[in-house]
This record gives C-alpha cells, sequence and structure tokens, in this order.
C-alpha cells in the first residue's frame, strides 16, 4: 500500500498574526520533499502541526488518510520527527533516550535491543551511544536524532533543518543518510539551505511569508526559471548599474577589477556580456523569492 | 507505565542523587548508635537524611518537569502521562533511597528487644519517609509542569519552607487551629523535630492517620490541578475547573482540621507552674481516693473522693479536673449533686449537707492526648500505651497540685501492663485484660504502660523501656542517683525508679520518674 501525506487548507495565527494561510499539498509514496524557505517564512510551524505538536486554525493533515490531530497516539509510530533544536536531559546516555523511544513506540525487549543495534551501526553512533549527551558534539546530536526518528518503521519522518550546526563533512556525510532514508519512507526536510534540497529532494514546495509559492517537482521548478537567468563578467564599475536594473542572484570574483555576476531578465532585454545560461536549484529558488 | 524508567534514569544520573546519596548514608550512619535503642529515636536524629532527599528529589522532579524539550513532546503527546511518569521514577528512586536506612537500620536495631514497636517504628519511618518524598516529587513536577523557567525552583523551595510546618520556625502559629494547619502543612510531621517518647511511641492514631490524609489530600491537589491544566482544552473552562478543584480541596482540608481540633490538647506550662488558681478549699481537704479505671482509647473513671469538712464557707465543693474530660454523674454521698464547669474546674453544689464526712462520687470520660508545648507526647491513653502523668493535667480530681498526702485504693482495667508510682498489690490478666489494683498512700497518683520492663536493682525496683539493655540501665542509675543530682532529696527513702522519656526529673514521695536523656 503506497503512503499519502495530505495536508488540506492549513491556517495558523499566532497572537493575530497569520502564521501560515491555506496551505495545501500532497505526496504519495516514497521520497523526500523539501519544504524550503526564507527564515521566518513558518517553515518549523508547519512541521509543528504536521506532527501534531501545534493546532491549526483551520485545516487538517490526513496520513494514510487518518487525522493527525485526532489519531495523535495511535500515529505515533507512523511518524518519525527530528526537530531542529534536537535536545534532551544532559545527564542521559544516546543509549538511554533510545530505548526510551521503543519503550513509547511499543517495542518489546527483543525489538528493541535489534533496533537500537541496527541504528547505532547505521548511523555510526557507538563511539558515542553510551555517553552523556550532554557530551555530544552537533553532528553526533543529529546522527541520534535521526535513528530516533527511524524507530518504529515510520511511515512519514519530519526533519527540520536538518543540517544547521554541521560541519561540511557533518553535512554531507548526514545528507546521505537522507537519502538512504528516503528510498523506505517519505520524509518531508524542512530548510532554508537550497543545497540539502538539491542533495536528494524529489518535490519541492517553496514557503515564503506562509503561504506556498510553488508545490512541483525539482525539474519543474528550474524548468519555469529557464532562460530567465543570465550570467556575465562585468567590470566593477558597472556593477552599480547592473544591479539597479536587474536581480541579482548569484556572485562571484573573477579576474581583478571583474565580477561574474547570474542575474534574472524576464524580457530578454540585457545588456551585451551576458548570456543565458541554464538555471541552478538555488537560482530558481531565489528567483520564486524575489517574485 | 515503561517511560517511568527513562525517567528513573534521569534521576539517578543527575548529580543531585548521588548528593542525595552521600548526605543519607552520612546522616544515617552517623545515628546508628541510637538504633540500640529506639528507630523512632532514629528517625528523629536522622530526619536531616530526610530533608536532603526530599529537596534533591524535588529539584530533579522540578528539572525534568519544566525542561520542555520538543522531541519528548512529540513522540509522548500525554503531557499528563509524562507528568505521572515523573512521580512514578521519583517515588522509585526514593525507594531506591531508602535502601540506605534500611540497611543501616536492620545492621544495627538489637534484635533481642525487637517487638511490636520496633515494627511499628519502622513503619512511621517508612510512611514519613515515602510521604515526604512523593509530596516534594509532585511539588517538583506540578510547579514544573505550570512553570517553565528557571523562577519554577524558588517556587518550589518557597513551597517547600511553608511544607515544614512551624518545627522549622519558618512562622510560629499563634492559635490552636493554626498549630494543627502548620502541623498538618508539615511533611515530616512536627513529631520528627520534637523530643521523642521512645519509651511508648504513641504512633498510629487518628490524629496521626488524618496528619498524613492531608499530605495525601495535597499530593492529590497537585495532581488534579496538572490533570486541568493538561487536559481541558479552552481557558475559561479550565479556570472552572480550577475554583472547583480549589473549593473541594478547602472543604476537604478544614473539615480534617476540625476534626483533629477537639481531639489535640497542647499544655504550654506543666502544671506545677501555672499560676495560682484561686481555688476556695480552705474547707475541706481529700483524705482518699478510691477509682475505677478503664484505660483504652478513651479513659472512663468512677472516681469517689473521701472528703473531710472543716469549716466550709461556701456550699459549693471545688476541684480542678480537665476541660477534657466531659463529667458523666457527680454525687454526694450518693445523692446526686448539681455541678458546673470553669475551664479546668468543676464546682459542685453540696446543698448545706451537715455530715463533717463526705463522699464525693465523680464520673468522667475523655479521650486524652495532650502535647507539650515542644510537641512531645506527654499524656496519652490507647489500647497499648498509657501516660498519665498528674504533673501535665489534671487528669482525676484534684484539690491542687500541692496536695497533700491522700489514701489512693485504684483498679485499673487495661489492655497491658500498667505501672505507677503506687505499690501494685495485685495483677490479674484474662484473655483480653489486665486488672490492677495499687494501694498506698501518695501525694499523687501517675499511671504508665507501654514499651516497659522491670527488674530490681540495689533493693530498687526499676521500670524502664525494654529499648534499654539492662545494664545500661544499672550503670545510668548508678551515675546519677546521688545527691549531686537530687541535693535536697534523701536517697534511702526512695524505692522505685520509673525512667521515661519526660524531660524533667521527678520525685514522688518514693518513687523518682527520671528522663534518660
Amino acid at each position: 500500500m503506497k503512503n499519502q501525506l495530505k495536508v488540506e487548507n492549513i491556517s495558523f495565527n499566532y497572537l493575530n498574526k497569520k502564521i501560515l494561510s491555506d496551505i495545501n499539498f500532497e505526496y504519495e509514496d516514497r521520497g523526500v520533499i523539501g519544504l524550503l524557505g526564507p527564515n521566518g517564512s513558518g517553515k518549523t510551524t508547519l512541521m509543528r502541526i504536521l506532527v501534531g505538536l501545534k493546532t491549526p486554525k483551520t485545516g487538517q493533515v490526513l496520513l494514510n488518510n487518518k487525522s493527525i490531530l485526532n489519531n495523535r497516539e495511535e500515529l505515533v509510530n507512523m511518524v518519525g520527527y527530528l526537530p531542529q533544536n534536537f535536545e534532551i536531559y544532559n545527564y542521559i546516555s544516546g543509549l538511554d533516550f533510545l530505548s526510551y523511544v521503543c519503550d513509547i513506540k511499543g517495542l518489546n525487549n527483543e525489538e528493541k535491543k535489534e533496533k537500537i543495534d541496527y541504528l547505532v551501526e547505521k548511523f555510526n553512533l557507538s563511539s558515542v551511544i553510551k555517553k552523556r549527551f550532554g557530551s555530544y558534539s552537533g553532528g553526533y546530536k543529529r546522527r541520534l536524532g535521526i535513528a530516533q526518528a527511524m524507530i518504529g518503521n515510520p511511515q512519514f519522518i519530519i526533519i527540520d533543518e536538518p543540517t544547521v550546526g554541521l560541519d561540511p563533512e557533518q553535512r554531507f556525510e548526514f545528507r546521505q543518510y537522507l537519502a538512504g532514508i528516503g528510498k523506505e519512507s517519505i520524509i518531508l526536510i524542512s530548510t532554508h539551505i537550497v543545497e540539502d534540497i538539491s542533495f536528494y529532494c524529489d518535490k519541492i514546495i517553496i514557503l515564503n511569508q506562509g503561504k506556498i509559492t510553488f508545490d512541483g517537482y525539482r525539474d519543474d521548478l528550474i524548468e519555469i526559471v529557464d532562460g530567465k537567468i543570465y550570467e556575465g563578467i562585468i567590470n566593477i564599475e558597472e556593477y552599480d548599474k547592473v544591479k539597479e536594473n536587474f536581480r541579482i542572484i548569484e556572485q562571484s570574483g573573477s579576474e581583478r577589477g571583474k565580477v561574474k555576476l547570474r542575474v534574472i531578465c524576464e524580457d530578454n532585454n540585457i545588456s551585451d556580456g551576458f548570456t543565458k545560461v541554464k538555471p541552478s536549484l538555488e537560482n530558481a529558488y531565489v528567483y520564486f523569492q524575489a517574485r | 507505565m515503561k517511560t517511568s524508567r527513562f525517567y528513573f534514569k534521569v534521576y539517578v544520573k543527575n548529580i543531585v542523587f548521588l548528593l542525595m546519596v552521600i548526605a543519607v548514608s552520612f546522616f544515617c550512619y552517623y545515628y546508628k548508635e541510637v538504633l540500640e535503642m529506639s528507630i523512632y529515636l532514629f528517625t528523629e536524629l536522622s530526619s536531616y537524611s530526610l530533608y536532603c532527599t526530599t529537596i534533591g528529589i524535588m529539584i530533579i522532579s522540578t528539572y525534568i518537569s519544566g525542561n520542555k524539550y520538543e522531541i519528548v513532546e512529540t513522540i509522548e503527546r500525554n503531557e499528563n502521562k509524562l507528568f505521572l511518569s515523573n512521580i512514578l521514577a521519583g517515588t522509585k528512586v526514593s525507594t531506591l533511597l531508602f535502601a540506605i536506612p534500611c540497611i543501616i537500620i536492620f545492621s544495627h536495631i538489637n534484635y533481642i528487644g525487637v517487638n511490636v514497636y520496633t515494627i511499628k517504628e519502622f513503619f512511621n519511618y517508612a510512611i514519613i519517609w515515602y510521604c515526604a518524598n512523593i509530596f516534594a516529587v509532585v511539588l517538583g513536577a506540578t510547579v514544573g509542569t505550570f512553570v517553565g523557567n528557571f523562577l519554577r525552583y524558588i517556587i518550589c523551595i518557597i513551597i517547600y519552607l511553608f511544607s515544614m510546618g512551624s518545627s522549622m520556625t519558618l512562622f510560629s502559629p499563634t492559635n490552636k487551629f493554626l498549630t494543627i494547619f502548620s502541623d498538618f502543612l508539615s511533611i515530616f510531621t512536627d513529631k520528627v523535630t520534637a523530643p521523642v517518647n521512645y519509651a511508648s511511641p504513641i504512633l498510629f492514631n487518628r490524629i496521626y492517620l488524618l496528619d498524613k490524609l492531608f499530605i495525601v489530600f495535597n499530593i492529590l491537589f497537585m495532581i488534579t490541578l496538572v490533570y486541568v491544566k493538561t487536559n481541558i482544552k479552552t481557558n475559561k473552562n479550565k479556570y472552572r475547573y480550577y475554583i472547583c478543584v480549589l473549593v473541594v480541596f478547602l472543604i476537604i482540608q478544614s473539615s480534617m482540621i476540625c476534626m483533629v481540633y477537639p481531639l489535640l490538647n497542647i499544655v504550654n506550662d506543666p502544671i506545677s507552674e501555672v499560676e495560682n488558681k484561686n481555688i476556695q478549699h480552705a474547707g475541706y481537704s481529700i483524705k482518699g481516693y478510691s477509682m475505677n479505671i478503664d484505660v483504652f482509647n478513651k479513659l472512663n473513671n468512677k472516681c469517689s473522693i473521701n472528703l473531710t469538712k472543716n469549716n466550709l464557707e461556701k456550699n459549693q465543693l471545688e476541684f480542678f479536673l480537665s476541660e477534657i474530660f466531659k463529667v458523666d454523674k457527680v454525687s454526694i454521698n450518693g445523692n446526686k449533686a448539681k455541678y458546673s464547669r470553669v475551664n479546668d474546674k468543676i464546682i459542685i453544689e453540696t446543698n448545706n449537707i451537715e455530715d463533717s464526712e463526705l463522699i464525693v462520687d465523680i464520673e468522667y470520660s475523655g479521650k486524652v492526648y495532650v502535647e507539650s508545648f515542644n510537641r512531645a507526647h506527654v499524656l496519652y491513653t490507647s489500647n497499648r500505651d498509657i501516660s498519665l502523668l498528674d504533673n501535665i493535667i489534671y487528669w482525676y480530681p484534684t484539690l491542687d497540685n500541692n496536695q497533700k498526702s491522700s489514701n489512693f485504693q485504684i483498679d485499673v482495667r487495661s489492655k497491658s501492663k500498667v505501672y505507677s508510682n503506687l505499690p501494685k498489690v495485685k495483677e490479674d490478666k484474662d484473655k483480653s485484660y489486665y486488672y490492677t489494683r495499687l494501694k498506698g498512700e501518695g501525694s499523687g497518683l501517675n499511671i504508665l504502660s507501654g514499651n516497659y520492663t522491670t527488674m530490681n536493682y540495689k533493693n530498687l525496683e526499676i521500670v524502664y523501656p525494654k529499648c534499654i539493655s539492662e545494664s545500661n540501665v544499672k550503670i545510668w542509675v548508678d551515675e546519677h542517683l546521688n545527691q549531686d543530682f537530687y541535693p535536697t532529696l534523701d536517697i534511702s527513702i526512695i524505692n522505685k525508679i520509673i525512667i521515661n522519656s519526660d524531660q524533667n526529673s521527678l520525685v514522688i514521695d518514693e518513687t523518682i520518674f527520671m528522663p534518660i536523656i
């Protein structure tokens, strides 16, 4: 049976301020959905609604046609969650915590041992698993976090800002873990780092100021922007003029006194020296943010 | 609840737990010697261990409850379940820590002297331990549920200080109602700081039961508050429920205080220090007493006073008799007489009786439970334990505390063996009762029963608590029965020593009441 996640008309207010309005999306089967958006766009609130931590003003979240809000206890095994700030009591060990999650998710002692052994090996936690959580590095905390999210074989895993606070090596490693998990379940990843998404996401949702501005596949997103992105190398004196006329979406140093730019131009009316290029996912994301 | 296993680990892996283990071990070990005598005494002296565990457990419980981790809230949706898991884990930790005093108790008590008192005292220790610790856990968890920031620790400590009762002198109650209230608030019971009556600790009476019930209701109150917070969705309904719970709680708690009010009596001064009450007894004196006393949970006394009348100025007789007793019948020379009560006095009309000798019969009854100003049990009756000392309250009709010697013939029916300053002339026992006759001349009547035994030493009859070894009693008597301790007393006339846990030494005729500590 295919897993199905359906989000219908979700709105959420906080102190009379609209945080989310009319959020709708749907996803079936396995794979990774990337929820992109700048800080303050409502990503974390949406995540918390999806795991049942917050109650929306309107709308509902259906997982395999069961409302998450009305079946919290029943669905605890179906949903895994790794919050942005994954913290637990500093004095306890990772093993204690995994054991606790296993208990809550109803695993018996045999299953518990088997699952923990598997996760410890899969996420390479054996060197720290018996140590105090307070002594873990950021990377180990995220690994333990994703390990606990996978207990109970959830069909739906939600991860908020998976690579925040990780060094480049840890990011790479963590992305590989997530790509692997995405072959087994639906994973929803919220991030403002486009690189995360480009690594493993099939579907992308862009959230801006509490509204969905894009909901589709990666190639669709790039296709929309295709033909609107130009790249050129200009003299540094011309920079202000270009900035005045175009939206710069990427910039890097070039030869001395020159700068390499990528700009958005929707009407082909661009100066010499700029050529049309195939947009990257990041270019497409920035394009949507700028709209 | 499987999740309590996790919280149990949070408790025991916390540094505070280690400190608790060290503190409990230290205080229990430090006072281990007194276990030779009494667990009750050990309970009092090692009470610091109890303070340490309750504070420690409360702090960890607050820490657990107040740290609201997103991941924990996600996987365990039921906040009330988390709260209860925390309490259960705290109770387990309390049990784990209880092993320390248990080990010390069982390795140091005097097994030869183990009897029903030892078992009662141990249960008392366990009850105080669990009541205090569970209260502390629930308090910490409740405050942590309501207040998430650092302020929760301060709030907990403030409430905790009030829960220590007046024994910790945070506030001094000014009247009996407030005294009972502060006693009830005390999670340890004030008895852990009062001088210990190890001779016959009066435990598990109605006051004790209500005191513990009060703590249980405090615990239930906090649990209910958290239940309302976590299960009632709208704020409007929440406040309604909070008010309802508070009202019900106040009604229950006040009812309990009112139930105890008539049972508890506190004397601030011994009789000898009471000011002259100006009793009008110039025209008569007591020649002798004859009493039939039934002492169980209630005292019933049919007291017959043989009175010699000289020049009765008024047509009335006045006796002291504590107001805790209800007078059932008064008669003079077999005829029913009118009487009135004014505080500790009973005033009987004589109706111009011309006889020079009067027999005044007074029948009265009442529950006796009196504590001293420092909250020690001093006067009480129960099925097993009796302490009827005549220098605390007027427990039998008398003219004053300095009355001259009278003849006593006292028949006592009790469920346990009695001891007195008067000679025992007869003692019978059937299946249920002891029948004891005390007869002799004396200036007062004192009756004791409880964990006592007797021995003869140097022509002295010594009545002493069973928890003290015979050899220690002999050493102690040798050291203390001399002119240094009793400079004005002719020691050669003494024929009986009663060692009890009263604070002061008292000499009545040929008997010395000696405190051992």
